[in-house]
């Protein structure tokens, strides 16, 4: 029962988030303006924290690790020097017109893929997690330092583009876009709702869950893989957009306290989507005049929110 | 009131110390005949016998002094950068190599970032012929090839402390670097007047005093004849998002002034300060969507790249109407554009070109722009 009242309570939160995200300014909803920006907006945001709690979620019990997440498995670090590629090595590639509508979020969902590929060859040799969990890590700083050399080699306007990209915004999301990013995100997130009990059975260690009938290595290579295209996909259409994925799952065990997926799997959903939401709604409506970075806006949030959860533990 | 006699060898310290210092209150050099510019808030320029100073105020305090640079007979006064020599001149950006051909010094770059961002007619035959040193294709300057050109001294502007620091460097090799943040101005013929500055530096005052007085002449004129004629001002924003983030620069900015001067009315011109603010789409399109005219839509030179962008670009009243230009028109196929050179030094120039989109009827039908071209259809 204190269960149900949670997950209404967490819906009615998103549904006043997505409301006042919606509805906030003197923007009238018969207005144009509210059909081509603010709701390909709002359902980006609400898509994309669905997503990325989700993602950090599986992650976390993928590595054990409560601090994983998608910037941990090299997923976002992966698109993000995809991007990087395209943006700064070849800016020609953005007169074909084709790379210029979901050009950019192909590309980092590629990039974001690729690197997946490569932690699943290594995984085929060294399956441990913790392996898995440090492949991802040194990855990440690889991929760091081929955008950094990218950043020095590249010219001044072409730095900017990936510097704004970084900041991370729900706003570039165009509204024929959203399909495909909504089909990518909830797809792979009910083909992972299919292995919560396998989660179950993983968290404890290999040898559990191999007793209790999961074929470890096949569980590792499908959460990497629909984990990592998740947030290759949100991080190729909105940017890199951080701490959600780490923080969500963390909000719906403090809430829920358990650590059954069943039982987990809304309530992440629901708090992912209403960080995203409230993110999106600080960092368009704070300021009247201006816009702040949703990137940024997600670090304010999460940060002291982690912090506050980790001293509650202790 | 009696003076305490215990209070006396202080004073007299303290006059002795005051005697001693070669700075005056304000951190400037002693003695020196200082001239104010006109439209710069940020350069003083001065002179002490044999000895000349420019002054650069911290364009973030301007209470401060970002350098004072000297050179000439006599020996360096405190907190001077000095300078020994001018003959080999290392140019970090295509703005100053602008300022340079007008007085007809390029020939003293021995040194630049990179040579296809400059512009000048002369700049480039000069690159071409002689050994200029390439210091920098990309963001980043590599200090070892600069210091191999053996420059006397560097011109160079930065952007935030750590990129001051990177030049720490070269000084400490004994290179002068001075910083000129004429970038931070916030008026068209301020920037310009930075000429005074390299014709100061460069041994040619008389000559930048004349061009930069035609320039500011024409400029006012301009201005006034618009101000004069009082015609109906047209709507404008500027700029085009990346990746969903759109900076408009604000109301106190170089490009706010030279909107007002054309006589027309920039949709942010409320906005205060002089650098520019972040916006979302949405944002722009609900305070831009009917504007008469859009300028300077990022890298596009025509209404379909706006579209490929993001196809809600198409929704503005200007890209309808054919209401955007952007200044493409001098750029090269290596990414240089005399708009962020030669339009520096002339702002006069770049005045007239947005005067002929605003308010074509009060141009002759002769003038052609110069900087700006339509964005066509």
């Amino acid at each position: 029962m204190r269960n149900i009242g949670i997950i209404a309570s967490l819906t009615a939160l998103c549904i006043l988030l997505l409301w006042l995200d919606l509805t906030a300014g003197d923007t009238p909803v018969n207005h144009p303006v509210f059909y081509s920006f603010r709701l390909p907006r709002v359902i980006s945001a609400a898509t994309a924290g669905m997503g990325l709690a989700i993602s950090g979620l599986a992650m976390q019990t993928l590595f054990r690790n409560p601090l994983a997440g998608p910037f941990l498995t090299g997923a976002t670090p992966g698109a993000s020097f995809a991007v990087a590629i395209l943006l700064m090595a070849f800016p020609a590639g953005l007169t074909i017109s084709w790379l210029h509508s979901i050009g950019i979020a192909m590309v980092g969902i590629t990039g974001s893929l690729l690197v997946l590929l490569l932690q699943l060859f290594i995984q085929r040799r060294h399956s441990h997690a913790f392996t898995l969990l440090l492949s991802g890590v040194l990855l990440g700083y690889l991929l760091g330092a081929g955008t950094e050399i990218l950043q020095g080699l590249a010219q001044a306007d072409q730095v900017k583009s990936f510097v704004m990209w970084g900041l991370g915004s729900f706003d570039r999301v165009q509204p024929e876009e959203i399909p495909v990013m909504m089909g990518v995100v909830i797809v792979s997130i009910v083909l992972l709702w299919f292995s919560r009990f396998s989660m179950d059975a993983y968290l404890p260690g290999d040898a559990y869950a191999t007793s209790a009938g999961v074929s470890v290595p096949l569980f590792r290579r499908k959460t990497v893989i629909l984990a990592g295209l998740v947030a290759g996909t949100i991080t190729g259409f909105c940017g890199p957009i951080g701490f959600v994925g780490m923080i969500a799952p963390h909000f719906a065990r403090g809430l829920m306290k358990s650590n059954n997926h069943a039982v987990l799997w809304i309530p992440t959903l629901l708090c992912g989507m209403a960080l995203c939401l409230l993110a999106d709604l600080l960092a368009h409506h704070v300021i009247s005049y201006m816009t702040l970075p949703t990137n940024a806006i997600c670090a304010i949030i999460g940060a002291p929110a982690l912090l506050w959860i980790i001293l509650r533990k202790q | 009131m009696r003076l305490p006699l215990k209070s006396i060898p202080l004073f007299l310290l303290l006059a002795l110390i005051a005697a001693c210092s070669d700075t005056t209150d304000n951190g400037l050099p002693k003695g020196v005949q200082w001239q104010k510019p006109q439209y710069s808030q940020l350069f003083l320029l001065g002179v002490n016998g044999k000895d000349s100073f420019i002054a650069l105020k911290n364009p973030s305090d301007t209470s401060q002094w970002l350098q004072i640079i000297h050179w000439g007979g006599n020996a360096v006064p405190k907190n001077c950068v000095s300078i020994k020599r001018r003959n080999r001149i290392a140019c970090m950006t295509a703005v100053f190599s602008g300022m340079m051909e007008v007085l007809q010094t390029e020939t003293r770059i021995c040194c630049t970032d990179n040579a296809n961002y400059h512009t000048g007619p002369k700049c480039r035959k000069w690159f071409s012929k002689s050994n200029v040193t390439e210091a920098g294709k990309g963001v980043t300057i590599n200090m070892e090839t600069l210091l191999k050109s053996n420059p006397d001294l560097v011109l160079t502007y930065f952007i935030d402390n750590k990129g001051r620091d990177e030049w720490n460097g070269l000084s400490r090799n004994g290179i002068p670097i001075i910083f000129l943040q004429n970038y931070l101005e916030n008026h068209p013929l301020a920037r310009a007047e930075w000429l005074k500055v390299f014709g100061w530096l460069l041994g040619k005052p008389a000559e930048a005093e004349t061009f930069f007085n035609m320039v500011k002449e024409h400029y006012e004129n301009l201005a006034a004849a618009i101000q004069e004629s009082n015609p109906e001002k047209p709507t404008v924003f500027c700029n085009a998002p990346y990746s969903g983030n759109w900076d408009v620069p604000a109301g106190d900015s170089y490009m706010a002034a030279m909107f007002a001067d054309a006589g027309a009315d920039y949709l942010w011109k409320d906005i205060k300060g002089a650098g520019k603010i972040t916006l979302d789409i949405e944002k722009v399109y609900q305070k831009a969507r009917n504007a008469d005219y859009w300028i300077n839509p990022g890298s596009c030179r025509t209404a379909d790249c706006l579209t490929q962008i993001d196809k809600r670009l198409g929704l503005f009243e200007a890209h309808k109407t054919g209401g955007i230009y952007n200044a493409t028109k001098t750029q090269n196929p290596q990414g240089g554009n005399a708009w962020w050179d030669y339009a520096v030094v002339r702002p006069d120039l770049a005045l007239k070109d947005l005067i002929q989109i605003f308010h074509p009827d009060l141009m002759p039908d002769t003038h052609e722009t110069i900087f700006f071209e339509t964005v066509k259809h």
